[in-house]
């Protein structure tokens, strides 16, 4: 028998927008930096899972962490990536198809789709917001079920509410609530009825935030009215998802257009396909135009730093203009940290730092803002430098504002490893073993405790040892003066490259020629086999403002200096004599070879620092 | 259609309570039986409940057994009364709350035995040495304030003020920062532990002072153009119409070795003390001097104000910052001041002095003593101190002090009692911990603060600060005490007739 299986149109839908959405976010997407940016560690632990209800919208938070957390496995993450977007598609379209012919419900579903697909392609977007809005979907699919039965209709509508309120907050309780109120204005048809009946929705909408700001939860009535995700989010097109909230229940006036009539048109596979390249092309179109590509670089950065991709940092055509700088001061800020670091890990800090114009003075090597989002990437300096307890101090200042980073619990698990404090390293130990992703993590470190034999022959932990001080002494007293710990990370180890090289390269930028020209015996220590670039050009520099100091230095012979750094100072010198006063002039006539150079920063970059200082917001004194 | 789906949806509901009481059962481990060794030594258990007074209304000190067993069998019995029995596979041991509170109310006075056996394989028990504690006669004030913060040190995000019943596990915010945009709140204190007598302070945003009086909230700025700062350290006086403030500079610098992390300290301070009824802040030159005046403290009888001071020393050195123990007469009828009399100076004991904290029977005094400065929290060597006042004699208090910092402490309103905040268990947080002391003013091993899960403290990150006893619940509500911080905060008045030209060039003196 020649059995045909005949495949639905809608499955076949389906699958090629399951698909496609995989591929879009394996490929061009990558979970895995959004897991980087969002990554918090979800733990099975009642006290955990009571900080999320003590305000409305903090039981889908809680449901959201726990599966995001399997973002963690890149695979996993692209697939949960489809399958909210899907689902939304699916549950719109299951909707609209109560009221209007199928072909119309698909092409409604795709508007909502394309939104979603915009929101989950940003890296500051929480998905809690898919889920709250399935959340509300499910509701008023339910809703629609006891529509019919009046009595139960209003008793659902109610207790819908409140439980839509407590799960999912403010917002998306005004959306389901403004669900319900639209579907009533439009297809309720007792008109006796019809206004006691909005008004009893119009006050379920208003008295519940408002009682529960009142009487039940500590929290504003901005907060009761409006939450959509925690405060640390900080989404940049939120005003897209209260546009997208006030859209759907719009498309139940345009149902009404399409309503289902007595011809029902059947969609065939060619209108689908149709629909869904257009869908495809209308989603490409929006991505690109509003894909942050900033954001996505700052995160890839990180991302590479985290695991010690330093070549690929250097590698990737990092390009951080002015313009992004004053746009985004913190976020270029982190980039510059993590640049720094990759320069030395590669061996050309003192080589290449001005490849990367040091508009941030001293801050682009150290992070001299003492901000929250600056603490992980200081921390994480810190712990390079052999610094542990100034690392430390940065990753407890970042747990406030990332309590569930597992970043910084891995950190102070090995920090307090390294300073043999067993009884915290145990106790951070113990908080990731409760999350299922890093459980395996934490076992394999417990071995680890009160056991200083296992401990010291672990490498990292008795390099880090081999820095700590030796004697007292107070890190980081003037922030933007960080040259007092990398001369006591040298005297507690005179070995430490790291601190050498950063304790040079904050010399070049603050033009302190008399630490630089002190410091060029160690550079034999170190084993280098030429004196580093921008150290030669800061030489030249030195010999040219102070010959007659430079006349006196003692063995100013061993100083060798490449012919090619001597060419390049004189032509250097050649073009800036040759503009005369004229900087701009000078600037655009200068080769990038000698943009490069310390001579540069000197010459033009050191005249805009403060400019780009961030102005310090006024500080109440109470 | 739909009813079915209720029906359904009940089904699974029952299914799950049967399936999740059928694991309960599961659970039941049995009692011992046949051979029953018993051990010399005492078993492990997490908090270590062991040899400690207990205060007859605390909640139950449940715990985890620290030995390995295939199921436990604990006992837990006094002189009068049942024996509350628990048989189960877990560790983790959950005492009945209502058989765990009339054992206590039937026994106050006598010793609480645990019994702890463990079944090591399929025939043998293991029976432990008998833990023994003592129920107290006395009651502890059933609430203890607090504030709850992360264990940063410049920033904060998510921080509060909570109250506990010490009775049970119930905990309530009194104010929380979320609906105060995340501002900075400290420095909760109260009247003679009279929960209906309290203030706190706001920072950063929605600045000032919150005075409660019998659910009366107030918000005041003490920032004066005399004095440095706005009050920062508090102290009621007995009336509740008083408040002893410091006013402080207070700066931070960070440890680059290994041990401590933050050293806190100030590089001047004075005492004012704010007369609520006349909205008017004063002070003396004889607590405005360029000494360091710092935590103020009343004596029960309102006559003498206790405080610290220290002389003024480059902050680089900082380990020879040292306190003394001073104490000056102030009437508060009169508005006048005595001379500042030294009770104990730091040259005497060799350490810092800090928090001296009278006794509501006026008869002792509990302070901190460290290496240097004041900030104890993050001072490891701080250690808690009882001075006798009758016979001007003080000891450390061995039983109840541990390695690492025991600082901030708060009487119970019958002097039996304090709580005090200890980082014995990490190094890190800071918990609370109950001492009792008894007549001679001697204090005994302390009970930790019970939690309903006995794991709660090894995961919980979060610090324990300023625990304040009180005899009851604080009964306003946030709502009342987040309005009140939205408003304006009235201005304290300077008191006229202060000389502020004796004052000290620490105090901020503007014409």
């Amino acid at each position: 028998m020649n059995m045909k299986i005949k495949i639905s149109p809608f499955f076949i839908l389906y699958f090629a927008l399951f698909i496609s959405l995989l591929v879009y976010a394996y490929f061009f997407f990558k979970p895995e930096l959004y897991y980087f940016n969002k990554q918090q560690l979800f733990l099975f632990d009642k006290e955990y899972f009571k900080g999320f209800l003590i305000y409305p919208g903090g039981i889908s938070e809680y449901l959201t962490n726990f599966i995001f957390q399997f973002y963690y496995y890149k695979i996993v993450g692209a697939c949960l990536f489809s399958l909210f977007l899907l689902l939304i598609f699916f549950l719109i379209n299951k909707i609209f198809k109560q009221f209007i012919n199928s072909i119309y419900s698909i092409i409604f579903s795709f508007f909502p789709l394309i939104f979603f697909l915009i929101f989950q392609s940003q890296y500051d977007y929480n998905i809690v917001i898919s889920v709250k809005f399935i959340i509300c979907l499910l509701f008023f699919l339910l809703y629609l079920r006891v529509y019919k039965l009046s009595f139960i209709k209003y008793l659902f509508a109610i207790l819908s509410s409140a439980l839509i309120y407590y799960i999912a907050g403010g917002l998306f309780f005004l959306f389901h609530i403004l669900l319900m109120f639209s579907y009533e204005v439009i297809y309720f048809r007792d008109n006796k009825f019809k206004i006691l009946s909005l008004i009893y929705y119009l006050l379920i909408g208003l008295v519940f935030p408002y009682l529960s700001a009142r009487y039940y939860f500590i929290i504003t009535y901005k907060e009761a009215y409006r939450y959509v995700t925690p405060y640390q989010d900080d989404f940049s097109l939120e005003i897209l998802i209260y546009l997208l909230l006030f859209f759907v229940p719009l498309l139940f006036v345009f149902a009404k257009t399409f309503a289902k009539g007595s011809t029902e048109i059947k969609p065939g596979k060619k209108v689908i396909s149709l629909i869904t390249v257009a869908s495809c092309v209308f989603s490409l179109v929006f991505l690109f135009a509003f894909t942050d590509s900033d954001k996505k670089q700052k995160i890839k950065i990180d991302y590479l730093a985290y695991n010690n991709q330093w070549e690929q940092i250097i590698n990737s055509d990092i390009k951080i203009s002015r313009d992004e700088i004053l746009k985004n001061y913190n976020l270029n800020f982190y980039n510059y940290l993590n640049i720094s670091r990759a320069l030395y890990h590669t061996n050309q800090l003192l080589d290449h730092l001005f490849d990367y114009e040091q508009l941030y003075d001293v801050g682009g090597l150290f992070a001299n803002i003492y901000v929250p989002e600056t603490a992980i990437p200081a921390g994480f300096l810190y712990f390079d430098l052999g610094q542990v307890m100034t690392a430390q101090r940065y990753f407890y200042e970042a747990l406030t504002n990332f309590p569930y980073d597992p970043r910084i619990y891995k950190m102070l698990v090995r920090i307090n490893l390294i300073s043999r404090n067993y009884a915290l390293a145990d106790k951070y130990l113990y908080i990731l073993h409760r999350s299922i992703i890093y459980r395996s993590w934490a076992d394999d470190y417990r071995k680890f405790i009160n056991n200083n034999e296992l401990s010291d022959n672990e490498s990292l932990f008795s390099e880090k040892r081999n820095c700590l001080p030796k004697f007292h002494y107070f890190s980081l007293v003037d922030i933007n003066k960080p040259d007092w710990d990398l001369k006591n990370l040298l005297n507690a180890n005179n070995n430490n490259k790291m601190a050498f090289e950063y304790l040079m390269a904050y010399y070049l930028l603050t033009n302190n020629y008399d630490e630089i020209i002190a410091n060029l015996k160690h550079f034999k220590d170190f084993n280098y086999p030429n004196l580093p670039k921008h150290i030669a050009e800061a030489i030249l520099v030195y010999k040219l403002l102070f010959p007659k100091k430079w006349e006196e230095l003692p063995n100013r012979e061993d100083i060798k200096i490449s012919a090619q750094t001597l060419d390049q100072f004189d032509n250097f010198n050649r073009i800036i004599d040759e503009c005369g006063n004229n900087m701009e002039k000078a600037k655009s006539m200068l080769p990038l070879e000698l943009k490069n150079t310390y001579w540069y920063f000197l010459r033009f970059t050191t005249a805009e620092l403060e400019f780009f200082k961030p102005q310090k917001a006024k500080k109440d004194e109470y | 259609m739909n009813i079915k789906i209720l029906f359904r949806f009940n089904v699974i509901i029952i299914y799950f309570i049967l399936v999740a009481l059928l694991f309960n059962n599961c659970q039941r481990a049995g009692m011992p039986v046949g051979n029953i060794e018993k051990l010399a030594v005492l078993p492990k258990i997490d908090p270590d409940y062991t040899n400690v007074i207990v205060p007859p209304n605390i909640a139950p000190l449940n715990f985890i057994i620290k030995e390995k067993a295939l199921s436990y069998y604990v006992e837990i019995y006094s002189v009068n009364g049942s024996k509350i029995k628990i048989s189960t596979i877990s560790n983790k041991i959950q005492i009945p709350f209502k058989k765990w509170e009339k054992l206590l109310s039937n026994n106050p006075g006598e010793i609480l035995y645990f019994d702890i056996y463990s079944k090591v394989n399929d025939v043998k028990w293991e029976k432990y040495k008998t833990i023994t504690n003592k129920i107290a006669l006395e009651k502890i004030d059933s609430y203890v304030a607090y504030r709850i913060i992360n264990p940063g040190y410049v920033f904060w995000m998510d921080l509060g003020i909570y109250q506990r019943n010490i009775e049970n596990f119930s905990e309530n915010p009194i104010l929380t920062n979320r609906a105060t945009k995340r501002n900075c709140m400290n420095c909760h204190s109260f009247s003679k532990n009279n929960p209906d007598y309290m203030m706190l302070h706001l920072r950063q945003d929605y600045p000032g002072t919150l005075i409660i009086r019998n659910g009366e909230v107030q918000k005041i700025s003490t920032k004066t153009k005399y004095t440095m700062s706005p009050g920062v350290y508090p102290a009621w006086h007995p009336d509740g119409e008083h408040i002893a403030f410091s006013v402080n500079t207070i700066r931070q610098n960070f440890h680059g070795d290994i041990g401590e992390n933050i050293y806190v300290f100030d590089k001047s301070s004075d005492l004012i003390i704010y007369n609520i009824k006349t909205n008017t802040v004063t002070t003396s030159p004889k607590v405005s001097t360029d000494r360091l005046e710092n935590l103020p403290n009343w004596s029960p009888d309102g006559k003498y104000l206790y405080y610290c001071s220290a002389p003024k020393i480059n902050n680089l050195d900082f380990n020879e910052i040292k306190y003394d123990l001073v104490r000056i007469f102030y009437s508060v009828k009169t508005n006048q001041w005595g001379d500042p009399d030294t009770i104990l100076t730091s040259k005497k004991t060799g350490k810092s002095i800090s928090y001296p904290k009278v006794s509501p029977n006026g008869k002792f005094l509990l302070f901190c003593m460290n290496d240097y400065g004041y900030f104890d929290i993050h001072i490891k060597s701080t250690d808690l101190y009882m001075m006798d006042l009758e016979k001007k004699t003080y000891c450390r208090l061995d039983s109840v002090n541990s390695e690492y910092s025991d600082s901030y402490h708060s009487w119970s309103s019958n002097s039996h009692w304090f709580v005090f905040a200890s980082k014995r268990l990490d190094g890190l947080c800071s918990r609370l911990f109950f001492s009792y002391v008894d007549d001679k003013g001697k204090a005994y091993k302390p009970v930790l603060l019970p939690q309903e899960d006995p794991e709660f403290y090894n995961t919980y990150l979060k610090n324990y600060n300023v625990p304040e006893m009180i005899t009851g619940p604080v009964k306003v509500k946030p709502w009342d005490l987040i309005q009140a911080a939205y408003k304006e905060p009235v201005s304290v008045k300077f008191d006229n007739s202060v000389d502020i030209d004796a004052l000290s060039g620490a105090t901020r003196i503007v014409k």
